[in-house]
């Protein structure tokens, strides 16, 4: 037998080499875990949030007004069609709302009170960590989870990552679905959207640049006998309406264990 | 090679087929030099200049407004200093087309003009909401 490799030792060798590197491999990818925590643990300068009172928001009219001064703001449109419809704030029930809250033993009437729900604006959001073209991002300044639909491809990432639905795909062009004045404006000045792209609560951004209170609020807080329905104010200032809430009242928020830190409070 | 004949003919017909747009072109350039775009341009009297001059503007509106939208949506800058030192209002709707009232007039004759489709008008809007 000459110095010449067989077939069968020049397998067992490669082999052998292919799982030594592999064995390695695991070291590597943990310097990449470290930087996605440390990106995602970087807190804003400001945090918006809004606190909900349950009990007056039971009025239906408040809830009404809510949807229909975000509607006017943002141009949103009205579909019908299931699954295809457009949302920022509407209500859903207390029982989806507060899924891990609920037992068997809940009285029925809880169970069935509508809650008013929005984008949670989280401080750790799942959906800024999933898009893959940074079209939508936490705004350091005041913690907004803002959306740029310059940069949105449409993948749908976001809404699989956000355990609210607080986003919705828009199936079709929106444009015919909005409703116009007689002479065919639209409700606000604020850019529509196109098919293909997702789109949620803002916290009205807009708004709050020009030193307003966001739609939902001040429209609320004008229906006769809701006054302090909704709360919303800055939370790293201790004496800002919310902060004073959430301090001396009971107040709770959607799904915590997830750790998402939603900035949407509800007072029940 | 008894077909010599054909086969030139042939290959001639088929160089002349295939450059023929070359051709095409050629003879119109001589008759018409396409007119510029007759283009509605607000009174200087009213507005004596645009953010920055007409002729950075023709050419680079494009990219201005880019960065407009980048520092407005992503860094949320509301104000842009012109070259000139003018402080302006960073706003499609209201910067842009308040003094260029009308958008058929104006974006849209030279866009068709030079055959360029851009998707700024698919969300944004006039002023007071208009498509």
């Amino acid at each position: 037998m000459s110095e010449k490799k067989s077939r069968r030792d020049f397998l067992r060798d490669t082999s052998a080499a292919v799982l030594g590197a592999g064995a390695g491999l695991p070291f590597l990818a943990t310097t990449g875990c470290e930087q996605l925590q440390d990106h995602n643990l970087r807190g804003s300068e400001q945090q918006w949030a809004m606190v909900i009172d349950v009990e007056k928001a039971k009025d239906p009219a408040v809830r009404r007004a809510c949807a229909e001064a975000c509607r006017r703001e943002h141009n949103i449109p009205v579909i019908e069609e299931p699954g295809d419809e457009i949302h920022w704030i509407w209500d859903e029930t207390f029982e989806h709302v507060f899924e891990d809250q609920v037992h068997e033993h809940t009285p029925e009437e809880l169970m069935e009170t509508p809650v008013l729900v929005l984008c949670n604006h989280c401080t750790n959001p799942p959906c800024v960590r999933v898009c893959p073209t940074k079209a939508t991002w936490k705004r350091e300044s005041d913690g907004i989870v803002m959306m740029d639909q310059h940069r949105c491809i449409g993948c749908r990432y976001c809404m699989a990552a956000c355990p609210y639905a607080a986003r919705s795909f828009n199936w079709r062009d929106p444009r015919p679905f909005i409703e116009t004045d007689s002479e065919g404006n639209f409700p606000s000045e604020y850019p529509t959207r196109r098919r293909g792209v997702v789109e949620k609560c803002n916290f009205c951004a807009e708004r709050l640049r020009d030193g307003l209170q966001p739609a939902c609020v001040e429209a609320a807080n004008q229906v006769p006998g809701a006054e302090g329905v909704l709360a919303f104010g800055d939370l790293t200032d201790p004496d800002s309406e919310v902060s004073r809430i959430l301090a001396e009242q009971k107040t709770m928020s959607r799904r915590v264990a997830l750790g998402t830190g939603p900035n949407v409070y509800y007072v029940v | 090679m008894r077909d010599r004949g054909k086969i030139i003919v042939g290959l001639i017909i088929f160089v002349i087929l295939v450059t023929f747009p070359f051709w095409r072109q050629l003879a119109a350039s001589g008759e018409a030099d396409v007119a510029r775009p007759d283009l509605d341009y607000p009174d200087p009297a009213e507005v004596p200049s645009c953010v920055e001059d007409s002729a950075y503007m023709t050419a680079n509106h494009p990219h201005l407004l880019n960065d407009w939208r980048d520092q407005l949506v992503r860094e949320g800058v509301t104000e842009y200093t012109s070259s000139t030192g003018e402080v302006y209002q960073i706003s499609l709707t209201h910067t842009c087309l308040d003094c260029h009232e009308d958008r058929d007039a104006f974006c849209n004759r030279c866009h068709d003009y030079s055959n360029v489709d851009p998707t700024c008008w698919d969300c944004h809007t006039t002023p007071g909401g208009g498509s």
